[in-house]
C-alpha cells in the first residue's frame, strides 16, 4: 500500500477547497455504506427483540420497545418450552462450527503444502496441473454434485459431518492453494537456499518461510471459513437432517412455522455472529485475500 | 540429494491431487458418461443408453427455458448494478482517509454472511405484515398501496436480484479498489495541472485504468449470478417466476429423480459458464497468467 502523501508546508487555496469537497464526499459515501450494510441487519435484530404482539402492529415499530429476549430464550432452550426446536438449533450450530473449522484446517494444510510446491518447483505438467486446479474454481459445485451423491452414498457419508467437510475441502481448496502460492512467491528464495546450505531438509525450509507467508495463510483460512459457513445448497442435498448446518436448520424454520418471525430472526442473529466477528476482526486479511484472489 | 528433495514435493502435492481426483475429476467424468444414459436416482443400477436423449429433453423442457430466462435476467441486471455501483463506490473510496478501514470492514459484512440468512433478513423487510419496505415507500410516495413483493411475479425477480447484489457488490468494490489504489498519483496530478474536469479525469484516466479489472469483476459477477440458488430458493421456494437453472437442476435430479437429465443440464450449465469465461478472457485480451 502506498503511504498517504502529506501536502508539504503551505497549501494553495484551490487545493484546500478541493480537499474540503473530497472530505464531504468521503463522509457521504461512508454514511451510505454504513446504511447499506447495517440497516438490513438492524431490521433482523429489531425483529428478534420485539414481542409477538408488537410485531404485528401497523405501522411497524422502528424500535423494539419494550425489547424482549423471549425469542432468544426459546431458540436456545432457556425457557423450557420447545425442546425440539432449541435442541435442533444448538446441534445445527455446533455442526456448522465443527464442519467449518475442520474443513478450514484441512484446506489450510493442503494449501500450504501444494502452494509451496507450485511456488518453488517446476516439473513437467506442473503448469497443466495448476491450470486444471484453477478451472475447477470456475466449475460450479453442482456439476459434480450428482455423482458425488452416489460416491457419498456408497461410502455411507450422506448426512455426516465428515462427508460434508470433504465436499467443502474439494470446493474451497483451489482458491486457497492459489492464494498460498502467490504469497510464497513473494518470499525471497535466498532464505531457503541459505538454509539448504546449512543442511536443512525441505520440511525445515518450509517451516522457515511459513511465518513470512502467515498473512496469506490467515487470508486463506478466513475466506475458507466464511465460504463454508455460508453454504446452503450443498448441505441441503448432502446433510439435510442429523448433520444439518445452521443454514439448513433455519430454512426448516421458515417452512414449518411461517408466523414465528421472532424465532426466525433470533436464529438468524445467532447464526451470523461467527461470520460477522470473523469478517470484522480479521478484515485486513479478508480484504487482502479477496483483492489477491480476484486477480486469478 | 536433489532427487530425493523433489520426491518429497510429490508427496506434498498428494493430498491436493487426491481430493481433486476423487471429488472433482472422477465425478466429472461420471457426469459426462451418465448424461448419455437414462438413470434414475431411485435405482442407479437400472440404466439404459440414451445417447443425446437427455440433452434433447433438457432443451425441449419449457421449465428449463423459463429458468434459463430467469438466470439471464439475474445475470444482466446484477452485472449492470454491480458494475455501475461498484465503480462509483471504488472511485469514492480511492483516497485514504481517517476511518476508511472501518468503512471497508463494514462494507465487507454482507459478503461474509450466508446468502440463506441474508434472504431471511430481506424477507423480513419485504414482508407485507411485519416488513418495513412498504411503509418507507408509502411515506416517500413511491407506492400508493402496500405491495406483496415476493408473491408478485413482476416484483419477485427484482427482490431476489436485490438480495444477491447486496452480497456481491462489496466483493466487486474491493476488487476495483485494489486496482485503483495501484494507480500512479502522477497521472492524476498531471491531469489536474492541465485543468481536467472530474468527468474528463474519469473518462480519460480512471476508467481506462480500471478496464482490465472490469473483466475480472464481470467474470466474478457472472459466476455468482449463474450459481444463484440460495436466495430464490429461500425467498420464494421453487416458484417458476424466480426459479434459476440451478434450482431447476436440483428439482430434476432430486425431486423427479431423473439423474441422467439432471447431469445433462448440469453439464450444459458448466460448459456455458466455461465458454463465458473464455469469452471474457479473450475480451480482456490476456491469457491465463501464471
Amino acid at each position: 500500500m502506498v503511504e498517504n502523501r502529506r501536502w508539504p508546508g503551505i497549501r494553495p487555496a484551490r487545493k484546500l477547497h478541493r480537499r474540503t469537497k473530497l472530505a464531504a464526499l468521503q463522509a457521504a459515501v461512508s454514511a451510505l455504506i454504513l446504511l447499506y450494510s447495517l440497516l438490513p441487519l438492524y431490521w433482523l435484530l429489531r425483529t428478534s427483540l420485539i414481542s409477538k404482539e408488537d410485531l404485528l402492529k401497523a405501522p411497524p415499530a422502528l424500535l423494539p420497545s419494550p425489547a424482549t429476549a423471549e425469542h432468544f430464550a426459546r431458540i436456545l432452550g432457556l425457557d423450557g418450552s420447545s425442546h425440539v426446536i432449541s435442541a435442533n438449533f444448538v446441534r445445527a450450530f455446533w455442526n456448522s462450527a465443527a464442519v467449518c473449522l475442520g474443513a478450514t484446517a484441512a484446506v489450510c494444510a493442503i494449501a500450504v503444502l501444494a502452494g509451496y510446491v507450485f511456488a518453488r518447483w517446476r516439473f513437467p505438467g506442473s503448469r497443466a496441473l495448476f491450470g486444471l486446479l484453477l478451472v475447477t474454481m470456475v466449475l460450479p459445485a453442482y456439476s459434480v454434485m450428482l455423482p458425488l451423491y452416489r460416491v457419498m452414498t456408497a461410502l455411507s457419508l450422506i448426512d455426516t459431518g465428515l462427508g460434508l467437510g470433504l465436499i467443502y475441502v474439494s470446493a474451497f481448496m483451489p482458491l486457497a492453494v492459489w492464494l498460498m502460492r502467490s504469497f510464497f512467491l513473494t518470499v525471497p528464495i535466498e532464505l531457503e537456499e541459505a538454509a539448504q546450505m546449512d543442511g536443512a531438509g525441505r520440511w525445515r525450509q518450509l517451516f522457515l518461510v511459513l511465518p513470512l507467508a502467515a498473512p496469506g495463510l490467515i487470508s486463506a483460512a478466513t475466506i475458507t471459513f466464511l465460504s463454508c459457513w455460508s453454504q446452503y445448497a450443498i448441505p441441503l442435498v448432502f446433510a439435510s437432517s442429523k448433520a444439518q448446518p445452521v443454514t439448513v436448520f433455519l430454512s426448516t424454520l421458515v417452512g414449518k412455522t411461517s408466523v414465528e418471525y421472532g424465532l426466525m430472526a433470533a436464529g438468524g442473529v445467532l447464526s451470523i455472529l461467527p461470520p460477522l466477528l470473523v469478517a470484522v476482526f480479521l478484515n485486513r486479511y479478508l480484504v487482502a485475500g479477496l483483492m489477491k484472489g480476484a486477480g486469478r | 540429494m536433489k532427487r530425493r528433495d523433489n520426491d518429497i514435493f510429490l508427496l506434498w502435492l498428494l493430498p491436493m491431487a487426491l481430493v481433486l481426483l476423487c471429488f472433482v475429476i472422477l465425478p466429472l467424468l461420471v457426469t459426462v458418461v451418465d448424461s448419455l444414459y437414462s438413470v434414475s436416482l431411485l435405482n442407479v443400477s437400472d440404466r439404459s443408453f440414451a445417447g443425446a436423449d437427455n440433452y434433447l429433453t433438457v432443451l425441449k423442457d419449457a421449465n428449463v427455458r423459463t429458468a434459463a430466462g430467469n438466470t439471464l435476467f439475474y445475470t444482466v441486471v446484477s452485472l449492470t448494478a454491480e458494475t455501475v455501483l461498484g465503480i462509483a463506490a471504488a472511485v469514492a473510496l480511492k483516497e485514504k482517509y481517517r476511518g476508511r478501514s472501518v468503512i471497508l470492514a463494514v462494507l465487507s459484512i454482507p459478503w461474509a454472511l450466508p446468502p440463506m440468512v441474508n434472504s431471511m433478513t430481506w424477507k423480513l423487510i419485504f414482508d407485507p405484515s411485519v416488513g418495513i419496505l412498504n411503509e418507507i415507500l408509502l411515506q416517500w410516495g413511491v407506492i400508493d398501496a402496500y405491495q406483496v413483493w415476493l408473491n408478485n411475479p413482476e416484483l419477485s425477480k427484482w427482490c431476489v436480484t436485490t438480495v444477491h447484489v447486496w452480497k456481491m457488490l462489496p466483493f466487486i468494490v474491493i476488487i476495483m479498489l485494489a486496482r485503483l489504489q495501484t494507480m500512479p498519483r502522477e497521472i492524476m496530478e498531471a491531469a489536474e495541472t492541465d485543468g481536467a474536469s472530474a468527468v474528463q479525469k474519469f473518462r480519460y484516466f480512471t476508467f481506462p485504468y480500471l478496464r482490465p479489472v472490469l473483466f475480472i469483476t464481470l467474470a466474478q459477477g457472472t459466476i455468482g449470478a449463474v450459481h444463484l440458488f440460495d436466495e430464490p430458493y429461500a425467498m420464494t421456494g421453487t416458484a417458476l417466476d424466480t426459479r434459476t437453472l440451478l434450482i431447476q437442476d436440483y428439482l430434476t435430479a432430486f425431486r423427479e429423480y431423473n439423474l441422467g437429465t439432471g447431469m445433462a443440464l448440469a453439464l450444459l450449465i458448466s460448459v456455458s459458464i466455461l465458454l463465458l469465461m473464455v469469452l471474457y478472457a479473450k475480451l480482456a485480451g490476456r491469457q491465463e497468467e501464471w
